[in-house]
């Protein structure tokens, strides 16, 4: 006769196996899966490298010259534009009712005290690629605008608005930009001292003549978003 | 129980006796064999007890080999222990591993070595199908038939089903930039060993996963290369070499020497490109050695900026020192005149009055007598004159007599212009929170003589061609002639140019160094430093300055140009500079 503490001992032992059977095997599925998410962490960690790897080979210095060379305007940065930071940059707010003011006299004190060269020298260029563009731009007259010597001849004008100035020489005939006598007398010849600051050197009168040494680079500008964007970015509204 | 019950064998004499009663003999047989079932149970309780602990042991706690298993897996999810990572100062890759996969195989397992080898040669075209063949059917177990195979060629290789071919994973060194810092970083062997470059000298680190951060600035490397190879090309140079150098710390920024070579093939077919001309070439520096020799005569206290030295030619045995054509040749002229114009017998004199023991104890307080203290494997031991005599003295003066790798010319001149501590060349980034290790070789005053004297052989000297206007160059430049068997290659030369900036507060030190440049159109049959390394100098300098974010000074700065100005009766009015030596 078996009694009934044996029965519940008989029981106890069979939900205690089965509960430890099902643990063990969720063990073992949970221990497949760890080893299955090691494995793959183990691949991305290897695509992450070869990632890395080549994103250090699209990034070498030598094609980003190349790269740059083809499909921008961008050259190396010559010292003399690096005369002064962005908080020198004389910069008069317009007032509220929207008219412009007259810089005051403490920026034009401060424009005056910078530091001036002589004629820019166009920075050192590699003479094989991009020797095109430099061949282009290399006879252009240095267009600037002396800001500071008659400050006083035309205080209504504020400083910075050397494009149309500058497109008024160029250019004579479309005058577009409502430029009255005064700022034409302050357009400076090519032997004034330059202050780059304050006239930013845009490369204005061959600009044509740029584009067109660029033509075949940059022929399909209408399917080559980059060449698209460049070209809205050449021309600026003032000067076409 | 006794003895005797327990073994039951009829041994003992009671139980042969015959006159035990059968009643007794019956019970005693009874406990016997009670005895026996109780030692059987006890015997397999035990084992079914261990044998059910087990099983306990393997089902809940997974047994002892399963647990070590379980804990070893989960690190495996960390990087396997690859070669570690180079990387400029910036943090771009300049050297890294990446897995890949190499093909070899049982030659005894293949079953057609002909048509396999024909195979393999469609799927792989740069695999010799001969050698292949041969491979295959040789009597070896194991050929390698080629390392380091793309994802692509491996598919390819698969989908042929060629028995007896397997794959092996392997690591391989990739060098993102290529020739750009082939003779810093080096290069490994096809198992991943460094053998040359900092690849050999760093081998233990980067074996042990530790990623080293060079003091190498990648967009410099390129932008001198760039420069570097223009100019030799100009000047139909054999080579060329450049170093940059960050002044306060001794960390090499660019270090290039050309002709270079492709990491992958390394030892192609120009043995010379292997050779690093920036810390395994030892050259004679020329005119750049006065920098040193007038220091040491202003030191001594023997000469000072006005002390006047006769210019004629000085004859020694044989030799006959005299200036470069062009110069003085005669007269009475001041320290700071020599040193501009770079007048040869001036210096000679300045030495003599120095003496040898000073100038000796001066260059090895520099570090120039022995090799410079770099972290390559490829370093050259200077060439120091033995004995060193007093004609040794005399010609060390201006720069022949003795060779010094350009390394150590430029850790020099950082010492000299950066108020005279004396730097360890670095290749590798140096951490800004800690102190940079320096002891003091000269005083900051006469590093601030120094100074003004270089910068005067830009504005007014032999390296008018490497001013930048904003920059404020200083430097000096050199020209020696190529040492040949027992004496000088008068034909064949090697200019060389070091440049400071900005003089007033120098940051950086600008090597330049051209292997026999000749004369071009333009520059008037001459071939001298200031009209070849000079230029170049200036031209890396320009370009240096706006990367490094140096912002340029005033060219008329009051204050600055007060700062340069030498001592006004040192100063020859009417004496005109510029031969360019």
């Amino acid at each position: 006769m078996i009694r009934v503490g044996t029965m519940i001992w008989l029981g106890l032992i069979g939900a205690s196996s089965a509960f430890l059977f099902k643990t063990s095997y969720e063990v073992q599925s949970l221990e497949g899966d760890l080893r299955g998410l090691n494995r793959s962490i183990l691949r991305e960690q290897d695509s992450i490298r070869v990632m890395h790897a080549e994103w250090a080979f699209l990034n070498q210095p030598s094609r980003l010259q190349a790269l740059t060379d083809q499909f921008t305007k961008l050259r190396p940065i010559a010292p003399t534009q690096m005369v002064a930071s962005a908080a020198d940059v004389p910069m008069p707010l317009p007032s509220l009712d929207g008219e412009p003011m007259a810089p005051p006299a403490s920026l034009v004190a401060q424009v005056d005290a910078l530091p001036s060269f002589g004629p820019v020298p166009l920075p050192a260029h590699r003479p094989g690629e991009g020797g095109v563009l430099l061949a282009a731009a290399e006879p252009m007259p240095v267009q600037s605008q002396a800001a500071s010597p008659q400050p006083a001849a035309a205080p209504a004008q504020p400083v910075v608005a050397p494009v149309q100035v500058a497109a008024v020489e160029v250019r004579p005939a479309p005058v577009v930009a409502p430029v009255s006598a005064a700022p034409v007398a302050r357009v400076a010849t090519a032997d004034v001292p330059i202050r780059p600051v304050v006239a930013p050197r845009r490369p204005t009168a061959p600009l044509e003549a740029v584009a067109q040494a660029l033509a075949p680079t940059r022929a399909a500008a209408s399917d080559d978003p980059i060449g698209a964007l460049l070209s809205g970015l050449e021309a600026p509204r003032g000067i076409r | 129980m006794t003895a005797d019950a327990l073994d039951g064998v009829p041994t003992s004499p009671r139980q042969t006796e015959p006159a035990l009663r059968p009643a007794q003999r019956l019970s005693a047989a009874i406990e016997t064999g009670r005895q026996r079932i109780v030692i059987s149970a006890l015997v397999f309780s035990v084992t079914f007890g261990a044998i059910g602990l087990k099983l306990v042991d393997l089902m809940a706690f997974g047994g002892d080999a399963d647990s070590a298993m379980a804990t070893h897996a989960l690190p495996a999810a960390a990087p396997a222990a690859d070669r570690a990572d180079l990387r400029d100062r910036n943090g771009l890759i300049v050297a890294t591993t990446l897995p890949s996969v190499s093909l070899y195989a049982d030659p005894k397992m293949v079953i057609d070595p002909i048509e396999a080898s024909l195979r393999l040669a469609k799927v792989l075209p740069d695999l010799d199908q001969a050698k292949v063949l041969a491979d295959l059917s040789s009597e070896r177990r194991f050929v390698w038939l080629k390392r380091g195979l793309t994802p692509a060629q491996q598919y390819e290789v698969n989908r042929l089903g060629i028995p007896g071919l397997a794959f092996q994973n392997e690591e391989r060194r990739y060098y993102p930039t290529g020739n750009l810092t082939s003779h810093v970083v080096g290069f490994t062997n096809i198992d991943a060993q460094g053998i040359a470059g900092l690849e050999k000298s760093l081998d233990d680190r980067l074996q042990n996963g530790e990623s080293v951060a060079l003091s190498i600035d990648l967009r410099l490397q390129e932008m001198v290369r760039d420069e570097l190879k223009t100019t030799i090309d100009t000047f139909h140079a054999q080579g060329g070499n450049s170093v940059i150098m960050d002044v306060n710390t001794g960390e090499v920024l660019a270090m290039v020497s050309l002709p270079d070579f492709n990491p992958y093939e390394p030892g192609g077919p120009a043995e010379e490109s292997m050779f690093n001309r920036n810390t395994l070439g030892v050259y004679e520096p020329g005119s750049t050695f006065k920098i040193f020799n007038t220091a040491m005569a202003l030191e001594s206290g023997t000469s000072s900026l006005t002390s006047l030295y006769d210019e004629s030619p000085i004859h020694v045995g044989r030799f006959t020192i005299h200036n470069f054509r062009g110069d003085p040749q005669s007269g009475m002229l001041s320290v700071y005149e020599i040193f501009r114009l770079s007048l040869n017998t001036g210096s000679v004199h300045m030495e003599e009055v120095a003496g040898v023991d000073r100038q000796k104890e001066f260059l090895t307080r520099l570090g120039l007598t022995k090799p410079a203290p770099i972290d390559l494997p490829e370093v050259g031991a200077p060439m120091v004159p033995h004995p060193w005599s007093k004609v040794s003295g005399m010609t060390i003066a201006y720069g022949h007599g003795m060779a010094v790798s350009p390394l150590s010319l430029v850790t020099a001149v950082s010492a000299i212009v950066n108020g005279g501590i004396l730097h360890p060349p670095t290749l590798f980034k140096r951490d800004p929170s800690q102190p940079v290790p320096g002891k003091r070789v000269i005083s900051a005053d006469l590093s601030r003589t120094m100074r003004m004297l270089m910068r005067a052989v830009v504005t007014g000297g032999t390296a008018t061609k490497a001013e930048v206007p904003g920059y404020f160059v200083g430097g000096k430049t050199g020209t020696a002639d190529k040492a040949a068997r027992g004496g000088y290659n008068r034909r064949a030369r090697v200019t060389d140019f070091v440049g400071v900036f900005p003089i007033y507060d120098p940051k950086y030190v600008v090597m330049t160094m051209l292997d026999d440049p000749q004369p071009i159109k333009g520059t008037y049959g001459f071939a001298s430093a200031g009209w070849n390394s000079a230029p170049l100098g200036g031209r890396i300098i320009a370009r240096m300055g706006p990367m490094l974010g140096v912002k340029p000074a005033d060219p008329k700065d009051p204050a600055i140009l007060q700062m340069l100005a030498p001592p006004a009766n040192a100063v020859v009015a009417n004496l005109s500079g510029g031969n360019e030596d």
